[in-house]
């Protein structure tokens, strides 16, 4: 394989060639090293960047498996992770100042497990300042830029997790969601990110925004390698008691299943308002060809979607706010400005509006199983948006202007609120040559349907087989 | 009561509520715009009253328990 085709190359087609010991580790993790030293610089995707680590971690894995001992499809794959998840002896900085210098003192629990199944990482990524806003606009790093239009916003709040996973700085990485920060990003950056099902994935030692409302999830360049990712990392753990023991089933063996038969619901209120028109155009289109594959469409309604966005803002407010407290009173102006403005605007939240917010979330999960008890999933939009340009805060849409840190999430926070397992795939380009992103969401802990939906649309489509071109040469 | 300390707007009413919870006062600009947000989430929580939820329990301990039943 050449340099490039070593960067782009999926998980899934590089494993078994680590595996028959025709690509090594150290080749494969040298070559990241060097597209993250020339590149970074324009992308800012990385915060830390663990180049010794790395290469005594790809020689490890090469010695194993040159002496048999080949622990599975990740084993030697390099991998970088939102700064948000903590690793023994390694800068945790959450995109803050206020952390710019704290050192972890032990391994979140998914770093215990992908150090398990033997990935190599390459370092910690760039993100919106303790994962509160859509965007990844960073007053203390410097905003990740889109690698598809290096003006514009990559996503956020796992920004540097989609742009190292997009320009080829990482064979996959790991972000939070808790209002759309996998998806989000996913989307704006043309890559594939998973949000599994609340209690699916472990979130002891990953730094909390809301306890409600916070997932771990894979962002990757193919729903294969999504399914590989999350195979490694899901399941019951101890030391997170908000984790389900529900059986953990094969993922990578579900991509195979048929999706013939299977009954879509496309909602008809809520995620098509403001929508860009490129946007409904190409979930339009993602839909019909769904359909041909064999699925079965229909319209569907949920009827309390326009109290979304406030209740989750009073959820996701008050929490994150119980969480800075401390930090709030004494280092207030140490925050970036919007930041600082959400956790304060939380701060004002009382007690009957956060339960008011809780109970309109227990009426929204009903209504939503209710209809997930008559089709297998959901279609919606990610974003109604495609990247705006960096330092524009607000965009036209239809000729109304929508505010960009609040429209972003528009589509992804009701599934934070609800915990339903969704993802985001691409599903085409605007003329601009920005992504598009289609969300499909399914029942609790079924990310098995659910990535077999997203499978079978991108293995008969194109849209990730393209790449954005380094922009450094 | 002394009236004069119960807060008559939201301005205020956030005045209040931040009152020890940042190391530096708002300016005046700051203050204003997190009046208007807060008024904004009020309006929209507000309108929740228009649904009927005083049947349905908080999901204050939320879980995804729908799948529980198939533990390995």
């Amino acid at each position: 394989m050449k340099t490039e085709e070593l960067a782009f190359a999926s998980i899934a087609e590089l494993a078994p060639l680590i595996q028959r010991k025709e690509v090594s580790p150290v080749e494969v993790t040298q070559v990241h090293l060097d597209r993250i030293e020339r590149l970074n610089g324009q992308f800012l995707a990385y915060l830390t960047v663990l180049r010794d680590e790395a290469l005594a971690a790809a020689r490890e894995a090469e010695q194993e498996i040159a002496r048999g001992q080949y622990r599975g499809p990740l084993h030697g794959i390099p991998i970088a992770l939102k700064d948000l998840f903590a690793v023994k002896g390694v800068r945790l900085t959450c995109g803050s100042k206020i952390l710019a210098d704290h050192i972890a003192d032990s391994d979140a629990t998914v770093v215990t497990r992908l150090n398990q199944a033997g990935t190599i990482l390459l370092g910690k990524l760039n993100m919106h300042e303790f994962a509160w806003g859509g965007t990844s606009l960073n007053p203390h790093y410097g905003t990740p830029r889109n690698p598809w239009d290096p003006t514009r916003l990559p996503g956020g709040s796992s920004g540097g997790s989609t742009v190292a996973t997009a320009a080829g700085l990482a064979m996959g990485t790991l972000g939070t969601d808790t209002g759309g920060s996998v998806r989000i990003p996913a989307s704006l950056s043309g890559i594939v990110g998973l949000k599994p099902t609340y209690g699916r994935v472990s979130r002891f030692g990953v730094y909390p925004l809301s306890h409600s409302c916070d997932h771990v999830g894979p962002m990757v360049r193919t729903v294969a390698d999504a399914a590989v990712l999350l195979q490694a990392i899901a399941g019951p753990d101890p030391k997170d008691p908000t984790t389900s023991r529900a059986a953990v089933p094969d993922y990578t063996l579900a991509l195979r299943e048929d999706i013939r038969g299977l009954r879509l619901g496309v909602p008809q209120e809520y995620f098509f308002d403001d929508v860009e028109p490129a946007v409904r155009d190409g979930i339009t289109t993602a839909v019909q060809h769904l359909s041909s594959l064999g699925a079965v469409v229909e319209e569907v309604s949920i009827p309390s979607m326009q109290h979304v966005i406030a209740s989750s803002t009073a959820i996701i407010g008050a929490e994150a706010y119980e969480i800075h407290a401390q930090t709030l009173k004494t280092h207030s102006q140490d925050y970036g400005a919007d930041v600082r403005s959400r956790l304060m605007l939380g701060a004002c939240i009382q007690a009957s509006q956060y339960l008011k917010a809780q109970r309109f979330r227990t009426l929204l999960c009903q209504e939503m199983l209710d209809i997930l008890g008559r089709v297998d999933a959901l279609i919606t939009p990610t974003t109604l948006m495609t990247a705006s340009k960096i330092g524009e805060p607000t965009v036209h849409i239809g000729g109304k202007e929508v505010v960009v840190a609040a429209h972003i999430a528009r589509a992804t926070r009701p599934f934070n609120m609800t915990g339903l397992p969704a993802i985001s795939v691409p599903c085409g380009f605007t003329p601009d040559g920005l992504p598009i992103g289609l969300q499909i969401v399914g029942r609790p802990f079924e990310e098995t349907t659910v990535l077999r939906l997203a499978y079978a649309y991108e293995r008969s489509t194109p849209w990730h087989e393209r790449h954005p071109a380094d922009q450094a040469g | 009561m002394d009236k004069e300390a119960i807060p008559v707007t939201d301005r205020e009413l956030v005045a209040a509520l931040l009152r020890d919870k940042i190391a530096q006062p708002l300016s005046d600009n700051a203050l204003q715009e997190l009046a208007r947000l807060y008024s904004q989430l009020s309006e929209g929580l507000a309108a929740l009253d228009a649904l009927d939820l005083s049947h349905i329990e908080p999901a204050v301990s939320f879980v995804m328990s729908e799948a529980e039943g198939s533990e390995d």
